[in-house]
């Protein structure tokens, strides 16, 4: 197996941008400051430097994401919806570990409709289109909320 | 799940994978290595420092394994929307359209 070239939009260190990115979005829309984020980290004996995170000073370890979004009450998942494109086909390492072991493919990942348990007031067809209109969305609102910061300065 | 419980489940899966691809530990450094993505697998696979996201990306580019898929794998789907992702969505729904 030949390693093919990867283009700029799938290294880590483009992901680790748009994951910023959307993370800093998601902390202008909760009800949390930087300040009370890290605060929240540091009563856990998690000590993070919410700014420097934020404006990419360090790398980014799981962890430390883990723990934001924990403090956020957001699923893992539905971060990464917002931050990665959709496989246009599945992956085939995944679907020869789905033949070894029997694995359940994971949900609504690259066919919508296969999609089985619908968030509440969500029609299950429709769940995995939504997240991806919310993340335009999510997008859309953090430009917004970047222009009144501005303007109030 | 608490986070030191998610980073096991992460290395796990990620080993699973490392397993099934048929690739050794040192293959996908060297492929890493011309990509100029030096990681010591070894170390990352067994918990010996704490993983880089942009590592983990690297990694699973090179076993052809796409993120998201990865990360569904890895961590349950959410049974409900969570309230931040909820409000947002609210705040964009236009009236007559299903929030």
């Amino acid at each position: 197996m030949n390693p093919e070239p990867r283009s700029e939009e799938v290294t880590g260190r483009h992901q680790v941008v748009r994951v910023r990115e959307t993370l800093r979005s998601l902390i202008d829309l909760s009800d949390l400051s930087r300040r009370a984020i890290e605060k929240r980290l540091a009563a856990e004996g998690r000590g993070i430097d919410m700014s420097r995170l934020l404006a990419g000073r360090f790398d980014l370890k799981l962890h430390q994401m883990l723990d934001i979004l924990r403090v956020l009450n957001l699923h893992p998942v539905e971060l990464f919806v917002l931050v990665f494109d959709r496989p246009e086909r599945p992956s085939p390492l995944l679907e020869r570990a789905q033949e070894l072991f029997g694995l359940d493919r994971p949900r609504s990942v690259v066919r919508p409709s296969a999609v089985t348990a619908p968030l509440p007031g969500s029609q299950p067809q429709t769940v995995a289109r939504d997240l991806e209109e919310l993340r335009r969305r999510v997008d859309q609102l953090a430009r917004a909320v970047a222009q009144l910061t501005s303007r109030l300065k | 799940m608490t986070g030191r419980k998610d980073m096991a489940r992460t290395t796990e899966v990620l080993c699973g994978l490392v397993v099934i691809s048929g690739l050794s530990r040192r293959e996908i450094e060297r492929r890493l290595a011309r990509e100029g993505a030096g990681i010591d697998i070894n170390r990352m696979l067994t918990g010996r420092y704490q993983m880089r996201f942009h590592q983990l990306v690297d990694v699973l580019a090179v076993l052809k394994v796409h993120p998201l898929e990865f990360f569904r794998l890895v961590f349950a789907e959410p049974e409900t929307r969570s309230p931040l992702l909820a409000r947002a969505a609210a705040l964009f729904t236009q009236p007559g359209r299903r929030p």
